[in-house]
This record gives C-alpha cells, structure tokens and sequence, in this order.
C-alpha cells in the first residue's frame, strides 16, 4: 500500500513543472515514511518480548528479538480454524464476485439498453452507503433466511459490496480496450464469443487480477460483518484479533504477532502480482 | 474528487473506534456509526438503531450528489 501513496505523490509531481524534482522525492520519501511507520511498529512490537510492548519510554529500533509472542499467539484460540474460515470466505466472494462482476461489467460498458446510465450511477452509488448502516436489516434478514452462523450468509453478505467494486473496476478496464479489436477479430470469422474469449479476455487478465487481489483484502480485512454474523466458534481472522482484548487488558505484543501472521497472506499476494497491479492500478482508476 | 470521495468512506469509518474503544465506546468517543450499532446490539434497541444509520446515509446522500456531480461532469459515466 505505501508503495502506492509513494508512487501517487510521485506521478502528481510529474505532470507539474520540472523545477525540483528533489522536492517530490522527498515529499514521496515523507510519504513513506508516514505510511510505513505503523506497519514498522507492528513489526516491532511482534518481535519485542512481552513485557516491553508498552514501555512508557519506547526505543525506535529493536532491542531484543523474541518468537514467544508467536507462539502464544497461535495458542491463545484455535488459530487455523479463524484462519481457514477467512480464506473460504475470501477466496469464494472472489471467484464469484469476479465471474459474475466480469459478466455486468461486460453489459454496461459494451451493450447499450434502456437504463444503462442508471445501472451505472446506481453501482457507484451503492458503494457510498457506510456498511454499518446495513448491518441491522442484513443481521434481521439473515436470521429469517436461517443463513445466522453460516458461512454461506457471510459470503453472500460480503458480495453486495465487493460487487458493485468489481463490476466498477472492471468497467473501467473494459472501456480502455478498443471496440475495434472485438470487431477486428469478427470480421476475421471469430463469433461474439470467440473474440471475447481470444481478444478481449487476454487484455482483461490483468485488470481481474487487479480486481481479485483488491476484492480479496477487502474481504480479508472486514471486521464488523465477521462479528456481527458469526458466533464465536465461527469466527474469521479478523475477529480472531480481538481474542487478545480481555477483561484483564490487552496482550499487545502477542496480538501484534497475531496481525503480523494475518498480513501475511495478503503480502505473499500482493508480492506475486505486484507488477500487474501497478499497471491495473492505474488503468482502473477507482479513485479520482 | 478524491476528498469528496474521502469525506464519504470516512463518515462510515467504525472498526477502528469500536475496537480501540473495547467495542462499548463512551459517550465521547462515538460516532454516528458507533453509536448506531450500540442502540442496536448493545441496548437491543434495533429501531432507534436502524433510525440513527438512515439518518447518517441522509447526510451522506448530500455529500454523494456532489460527488456524482463530479463524476458526470469529468464524463465518467457513459
């Protein structure tokens, strides 16, 4: 992610004038900076033993390096269990959203109907409702379908958000591909099919990658759902983290090291398409 | 844009106070947000907790118009 705000504060100042360049860097440095710090101290803090974790006279770099705080994190609740949960939900509200998101996607930005623009406008706009403004009619709604408890109902749940994302992501994607090379390509004898298949999709693989891996964090990440939908035994990743909070107060070290082994996952992701992420990123333009 | 943009995601923030703040925030730490889910969950007060999230996505509607304004004017959404 800070490599992202980095790059921001950097293409901002490449289209400005080319007085000093040193300034943007730095700017993009303090950037880093400022985003990188907290990661910097869960990672600390993960690494410190125990009882330094909240030492009134903190010292910036590690002093003493320790691995108990993973151990007890992993002991603390059933660790793999949480863990599992997360990614069948994540994994599950990916594929689906993807394949289905590819598909409205398709719809809205090559076919022209009656009420495209308010299909359009209705996507953007069902993205702003803040989550915890639903959360009472979805809790009521899954109880009456008997999805309370249920994976399942966290799945379908998690895709009315992370749909309207996809379908917009990859809208934005779709669009940038010419019209001309589906048209190419059926003239040269493929069907509608076939040219989506041989022309399209291949240009698209990156932006569903972008798309997957942003959905998969969003995902990850969601905590009040998680809680809200799942009892205790149930309970994702992210829920699993509040364990360490008790009525005896917080175990921060160990829940620092709880966090880093989370995190995990979605580093070794975003590692692996790093690349094509920048490139998606930037062709997709969620963001103004 | 991107403020507009902002100032909408950040009306709906709610993990970080509610978990920082032991998932029973006092008086002053609440948020719209917050204090929604703690008259709905907490209080079992599911109506008054369902009145206080219209209102916010009331408020929000104003911020979203403008924000919509925006996007139709750059002619994103053709």
């Amino acid at each position: 992610m800070s490599a992202i705000a980095t790059a921001k504060s950097g293409s901002g100042g490449g289209s400005g004038r080319r007085k000093s360049k040193l300034g943007w860097n730095l700017l993009g440095l303090l950037v880093f900076v400022v985003v990188g710090f907290p990661v910097y101290w869960m990672l600390n803090t993960a690494f410190k033993p125990a009882k330094d974790a909240i030492d009134p006279d903190p010292s910036l770099l590690p002093t003493a390096l320790t691995f108990s705080n993973f151990g007890r994190a992993m002991d603390i609740a059933d660790f793999w269990g949480p863990v599992a949960r997360s990614l069948v939900v994540s994994l599950a509200v990916v594929l689906i959203g993807v394949v289905v998101g590819m598909l409205a996607a398709l719809a809205i930005s090559r076919f022209a109907f009656r009420g495209r623009k308010v299909v359009i406008v209705g996507i953007l706009a069902v993205q702003m409702v803040p989550l915890v403004a639903m959360i009472i009619p979805v809790f009521l709604l899954l109880n009456d379908l008997g999805q309370y408890d249920r994976l399942t109902g966290l799945i379908i749940t998690y895709l009315t958000f992370i749909l309207p994302f996809t379908v917009w992501t990859l809208r934005g994607f779709i669009v940038n591909i010419p019209k001309e090379l589906e048209e190419a390509a059926m003239v040269d004898g493929c069907s509608r099919t076939g040219a989506f298949v041989r022309v399209v999709f291949p240009l698209l693989a990156p932006g569903m990658v972008a798309t997957s891996v942003y959905g998969f964090i969003q995902a990850w990440n969601e905590y009040l759902y998680a809680l809200m939908l799942l009892s205790q035994k149930n309970q994702t990743a992210t829920v699993w983290l509040g364990n360490f909070t008790t009525k005896h107060g917080t175990e921060y070290a160990p829940m620092m090291a709880g966090a880093t082994l989370m995190a995990v996952p979605i580093v070794v992701l975003f590692l692996l398409v790093q690349r094509k992420m920048a490139a998606g990123l930037t062709a997709g333009a969620v963001k103004g | 844009m991107l403020t507009t943009l902002s100032v909408i995601w950040d009306m709906g923030v709610f993990p970080q106070v509610f978990v920082m703040r032991n998932g029973h925030p006092e008086a002053e730490f609440q948020l719209l947000t917050t204090y929604s889910y703690d008259r709905a969950f907490v209080v079992n007060d599911y109506g008054q907790g369902s009145a206080i999230a219209l209102i916010t996505v009331l408020l929000l509607l104003g911020v979203v118009a403008v924000y919509m304004r925006q996007m139709l004017k750059i002619g994103e959404v053709e």
